[in-house]
């Protein structure tokens, strides 16, 4: 399609100029607000006790929820990869399963699971609070960010076939071996962008998550919940552009991160 | 298969990790690739049919003695990763469309035809279809521009595009607030407004239709397009009748993910929507305040009606994506 100058120039203008209003405005404006009073003022108000604590929170539960997901995300791309069994495509469907439920539909689900008259009551009235406690936020979290490990991981290992680990096990390697020494290092890349992409996610859910916290400042409010009170609650405007300010710095190095490993990724 | 045949390959396995790169070349490591697809542990192996032109049978029994199956694709790994995706996915979703039914059919008929809950379920597929509409036509045009023309910055604009998705909803919320919230710089005030809902879902679905039109459009043969230039077809005759039906199976499922990605939208919407009941107020946050009020029955039963409009605009993608590629394929 040879298109005439003029033709160009204004499909380009429209592109641009919805996007520069749908993403770059916005983000300018908030940046603007954020820094405007100083910096001083912006870190003072990410150091708070309460913005700390919820700061800490997070990294808790990403640092629960990484090593889980890596764990059962490399067992379950292996089992859907490699193994031969009935329902074998009904275990696909169950891991794109997470996409395509809303966050709050996660929330409503784990209450009726893990909640005081849910199935699993019991464990409530026994004294482990999974439900507005530390488990429920990280269940929440591990629901929401399982596909993206199982899914990175996959392809991967559909295309690095079976031939190298087979060498290595007629060589006398063992199970344990040949994991380390072979398949690991074939997915590092694909496994790293999973985690990446987990770690993006854990930071910043926030439906599923606010469903199943008691959200006390200090206590039980992620980074998240903290932007959402800290506006809602508070009415304190600024520290909510503050701390979703400090939330999109961690986001765009998530982004810088992904666009590097992509690179790297196609590389093999 | 002669035994000596049999002897043979099983030689060849053997000799199989002597080379730098099983598979890659040699006679022996053809064969052992051969084998692994015999013997079943390869799903899907587009090779062609190695050099010795072995007939595709054989005797999968013993090899899968000798070549042990690797990792966890055993019965305990299975089951535990079944168990795992059990408990984490399954069984809560289980628990929430018992909890629906709590009071039969008729008392989820009910919970979900009560006049607030029909209002909030309408807003947010009205919302929603506007916001599939609107990326499924400037989603094309940004991906158009993205990939035919050339501008300075174009990588970073590029890199732009995934913004939406590393953002936690939150945080677009917020973001949107500054601009088109109270006290706005422009004195456009979108907030508690369903313009402020389409805004949000706008900017938070803006990767899909992009991404998925991209590719297909890097991929497009461009001499169709010439041939119908050349045979004196404007513009707007090759849009339609050449690169339209090229892109529409991609723009088709870039606007279903948009569509079911908006439907369930919470995070992005709650500040900016204002909760407005019959006004404003969105599925998902109906859901949220039937919790809050201690109304679990109404919540779940509007919880399963989302998660069917989800899983059904799913299932129309899916059975329209596996036509167009029947059809493709008999086009060939």
């Amino acid at each position: 399609m040879r298109v005439s100058r003029a033709t160009r120039l204004s499909l380009r203008l429209v592109a641009l100029g919805y996007l520069f209003v749908l993403l770059a405005v916005p983000i300018g404006v908030i940046l603007w607000r954020s820094f405007s009073p100083g910096l001083s003022e912006f870190i003072a108000s990410v150091s708070t006790p309460a913005a700390r604590s919820a700061i800490n929170l997070s990294l808790l539960i990403v640092v629960i929820v990484v090593p889980l997901n890596v764990v059962f995300g490399i067992a379950t791309a292996l089992a859907l990869v490699r193994g031969r069994f009935r329902g074998r495509g009904l275990l696909q469907a169950v891991v794109d399963l997470p996409f395509a439920v809303s966050p709050i539909v996660v929330g409503v689900a784990l209450i009726m699971l893990w909640g005081a008259g849910g199935w699993f009551g019991a464990l409530d009235q026994a004294g482990l609070k999974v439900i507005f406690g530390l488990p429920g936020m990280v269940i929440a979290t591990i629901f929401v960010t399982l596909p993206f490990v199982v899914r990175e991981v996959e392809p991967v290992l559909h295309e690095i076939g079976q031939e190298q680990e087979q060498a290595a096990s007629t060589l006398g390697a063992n199970r344990w071996q040949t994991f380390w020494r072979i398949t690991l290092p074939a997915i590092r890349w694909g496994l790293t962008y999973g985690v990446v992409l987990t770690v993006a996610r854990a930071l910043g859910e926030f439906g599923a998550v606010i469903m199943v916290s008691s959200g006390f400042p200090g206590v039980s409010q992620t980074l998240t919940l903290l932007v959402h009170s800290r506006y809602i609650d508070d009415h304190n405007t600024y520290g909510a552009y503050a701390a979703a300010t400090l939330l999109m710095g961690i986001a765009l190095v998530v982004l810088l991160l992904m666009t590097l490993l992509d690179r790297k990724r196609s590389d093999r | 298969m002669t035994a000596e045949t049999d002897q043979q390959r099983r030689g060849a396995a053997d000799a199989a990790p002597l080379s730098p790169r099983p598979g890659s070349d040699g006679a022996g490591a053809t064969d052992a690739a051969e084998l692994t697809r015999r013997d079943g542990t390869r799903p899907e192996d587009d090779r062609p049919v190695g050099h010795d032109g072995h007939p595709g049978h054989g005797s999968p029994e013993p090899r899968r003695r000798r070549l042990p199956r690797i990792g966890v694709a055993q019965p305990l790994g299975i089951g535990v990763v079944t168990l795992w995706l059990s408990v984490i996915v399954l069984l809560p979703l289980a628990a929430l469309t018992a909890a629906s039914f709590g009071e039969g059919l008729s008392g989820l008929w009910d919970a979900v035809t009560a006049p607030s809950a029909i209002a909030a379920l309408w807003v947010t597929v009205l919302v929603s279809a506007i916001v599939a509409v609107v990326n499924a036509v400037l989603g094309t045009l940004v991906a158009w521009v993205l990939v035919r023309d050339e501008f300075p910055g174009k990588r970073v604009v590029n890199a732009l595009i995934d913004l939406p998705f590393a953002l936690p909803t939150i945080v677009a919320s917020i973001v949107l607030l500054s601009l088109y919230g109270p006290n706005s710089p422009i004195g456009l005030q979108l907030n508690a407004t369903r313009w402020g809902l389409v805004v949000a879902l706008l900017f938070v679905t803006l990767p899909f239709v992009v991404r998925s039109v991209q590719p297909v459009l890097i991929e497009a043969d461009r001499e169709v397009e010439e041939a119908a230039a050349s045979l004196g077809a404007s513009n707007w005759t090759t849009f339609r009748r050449i690169v339209l039906p090229t892109l529409a199976p991609a723009i088709l499922g870039g606007t279903g993910l948009a569509f079911a990605r908006a439907i369930g939208e919470y995070g992005s919407v709650v500040l900016i929507g204002g909760d407005i009941p019959r006004e404003t107020q969105v599925a998902s946050q109906y859901i949220q305040q039937q919790i809050e009020i201690d109304r679990p029955l109404n919540a779940a039963a509007v919880s399963v009606a989302l998660l069917a409009i989800a899983f059904l605009t799913l299932l129309l993608l899916r059975v329209l994506s596996s036509r167009t590629q029947r059809r493709e394929e008999r086009d060939v």
